[in-house]
């Protein structure tokens, strides 16, 4: 399985891809440095909070991109029967596709990560301060990856499918509808990043957070069912649907 | 020897489009050859058999395992897809060395290093297969293949692109593979290159197994269709006469200087012809069949 992790690894982190998704999640660490040209956001907390939160669409899309690429490029391009046609159970194909896609993700959510202390930092955040939203990009980078891997398998227009989700489920329905909202990897995550900081702002609680409540373990144990459940979707995906 | 991959009522659609109708068929070692117009299912057949798909109806079994249940199957079966895709960054080593580990190929840097001989691409081995000309993609995909020693052998279209040099030498891999006791079923447009290398025909027209066999017992199978035999004689005309009222004989063509003649009983026309010949004081210069060859019989096939 290392072997197969490696090698869809590679394919999904090319560096033309690497390069323009590391511009896409710059943009946080933009806004939060060019904010901080107003002296009156300078240092303000509850700006990087909300940046981070309130700015996390650009970090999920981001996510999608690379999450459904690890799979749906082999699909497309026509090398998945390579891959396919080996003596790999399908579980383990599918534990090797999803570890592949958490890995990218992470990566990408480290960058992300840098990128945004970066400019917290530029703009007057103490550093200590920024630590929390590494832990909201990786537990949001692996629930996506839970997702958007078996999406990439599954759906031939996943890019399109995934934006649909992001925006109308994740977005718009889950801020409608309470219990959209308990399903949010995006509120999952975020329910994670409060209970780290403490004490979210009331107007970032009741538009990223609620229905959820603060928690950092109760979090992590629907962000693991999650990408047990795409697994399990996966697993099914590669036994019983065509291949190519 | 008995079958090696066995297809028992296979069919497959798309919706309402059916790709493989009712298929039943065994392929045992040696080369077949799989033949038949674009779109008669040649390439979703092999998908069938590779478990790329999944059946609609009916049971695939390699080896006597489902290659949709059991992907222990792929350590004995390898596919060549049609397709043109290869990782475009990998060199040719790398490419095949990846197979080779991803199919727990003992030693997979020798087993790489041999099957990258064999198809003749050492010298070429470290360049990346997205500068690799087309014919050099499918000798790596050749490679990547039998990088595992699989005993079934799926090759859809293995010799696209190559050049006549490069044809002759996969050809004669396929036939030395197929004479080690190995399955191969190779598809190819090419009706003279699988003439060559495949001593069993499977013709599939419309989804449906049109013909089964070699090419010479298919077209004995044609009891319906008149064999065509051009003869050129000392006078043509005099002999068309002739031949006219002679047993077996359907019909008579005077085409230039030789005649066309459809018999239906072609071994009567071959018992009949000296006699006749002598009878009338002919020479006959030559006798040629028209329509024995793959391609006069896969045009019956297809009606075309």
């Amino acid at each position: 399985m290392t072997t197969l992790v490696r090698h869809l690894y590679r394919q999904v982190m090319r560096k033309g891809r690497v390069i323009g998704l590391t511009v896409l999640v710059a943009t946080l660490g933009l806004i939060l440095w060019l904010t901080s040209i107003d002296s009156n956001i300078s240092g303000d907390i509850d700006n990087f909070h909300g940046t981070v939160i309130a700015g996390g669409i650009v970090f999920t899309l981001a996510l999608l991109i690379l999450a459904v690429a690890v799979l749906r490029d082999e699909k497309d391009g026509g090398t998945l029967p390579f891959l396919y046609m080996r003596p790999i159970p399908r579980g383990q194909f599918a534990l090797g596709a999803m570890a592949t896609g958490i890995l990218a993700s992470v990566t990408l959510a480290v960058i992300a990560w840098v990128i945004t202390a970066l400019g917290a930092v530029g703009g007057k955040i103490p550093f200590a301060d920024t630590l929390p939203a590494l832990a909201l990009f990786v537990v949001a980078a692996v629930g996506y990856a839970g997702i958007f891997v078996p999406l990439g398998y599954l759906a031939p227009r996943a890019l399109l499918v995934g934006l649909v989700y992001v925006i109308i489920i994740e977005s718009i329905m889950a801020q409608a509808v309470p219990s959209f909202g308990e399903l949010s990897v995006w509120r999952i995550s975020v329910s994670v990043y409060a209970g780290l900081i403490g004490d979210l702002p009331d107007w970032l609680a009741a538009t990223y957070l609620e229905p959820m409540v603060p928690g950092v373990g109760g979090g992590l144990i629907k962000i693991a069912i999650v990408v047990l459940l795409g697994w399990g979707v996966l697993t099914w995906a590669l036994k019983e649907r065509d291949a190519v | 020897m008995s079958d090696t991959v066995i297809l028992t009522d296979i069919s497959k659609w798309f919706g309402l489009k059916v790709a493989v109708s009712e298929v039943t068929i065994g392929f045992g070692p040696g080369v077949t050859g799989l033949l038949g117009p674009n779109g008669a299912g040649k390439t979703t057949l092999m998908r069938l058999v590779a478990g790329l798909q999944r059946p609609s109806q009916g049971e695939v079994r390699v080896m006597g395992l489902d290659p949709r249940a059991d992907t222990s199957v792929y350590r004995m079966m390898s596919m060549v897809p049609e397709e043109e895709s290869v990782y475009q960054k990998l060199s040719a080593r790398q490419f095949v060395h990846t197979m080779a580990a991803l199919s727990d190929v003992d030693d997979p840097s020798t087993a790489t290093a041999e099957a990258i001989e064999t198809v003749g691409l050492t010298s070429s081995a470290e360049r990346e297969l997205g500068g690799f000309s087309k014919g050099m993609r499918q000798r790596a995909k050749v490679a990547a293949a039998l990088v595992t020693d699989p005993s079934v052998l799926i090759l859809d279209e293995p010799l696209n692109g190559a050049d006549p040099v490069q044809r002759a030498e996969l050809i004669k891999l396929f036939q030395q593979l197929g004479s080690a006791g190995k399955t191969l079923i190779v598809s190819s447009h090419i009706l003279g290159e699988v003439e060559r290398m495949a001593a069993r025909i499977v013709a599939m027209v419309d989804g449906r197994l049109a013909a089964v066999g070699s090419v010479a017992t298919i077209r004995a199978a044609m009891t319906d269709l008149p064999r065509q035999v051009f003869i050129e004689s000392s006078d043509s005309r005099t002999l068309a006469s002739a031949l006219m009222g002679t047993q077996g004989v359907v019909g008579v063509h005077l085409q230039g200087d030789s005649l066309r003649v459809e018999a239906s009983d072609a071994g009567a026309l071959a018992m009949a012809l000296p006699g006749v010949a002598v009878e009338h004081g002919l020479t006959v210069i030559s006798v040629q069949p028209s329509d024995e060859s793959l391609e006069s019989v896969f045009r019956y096939l297809v009606g075309r």
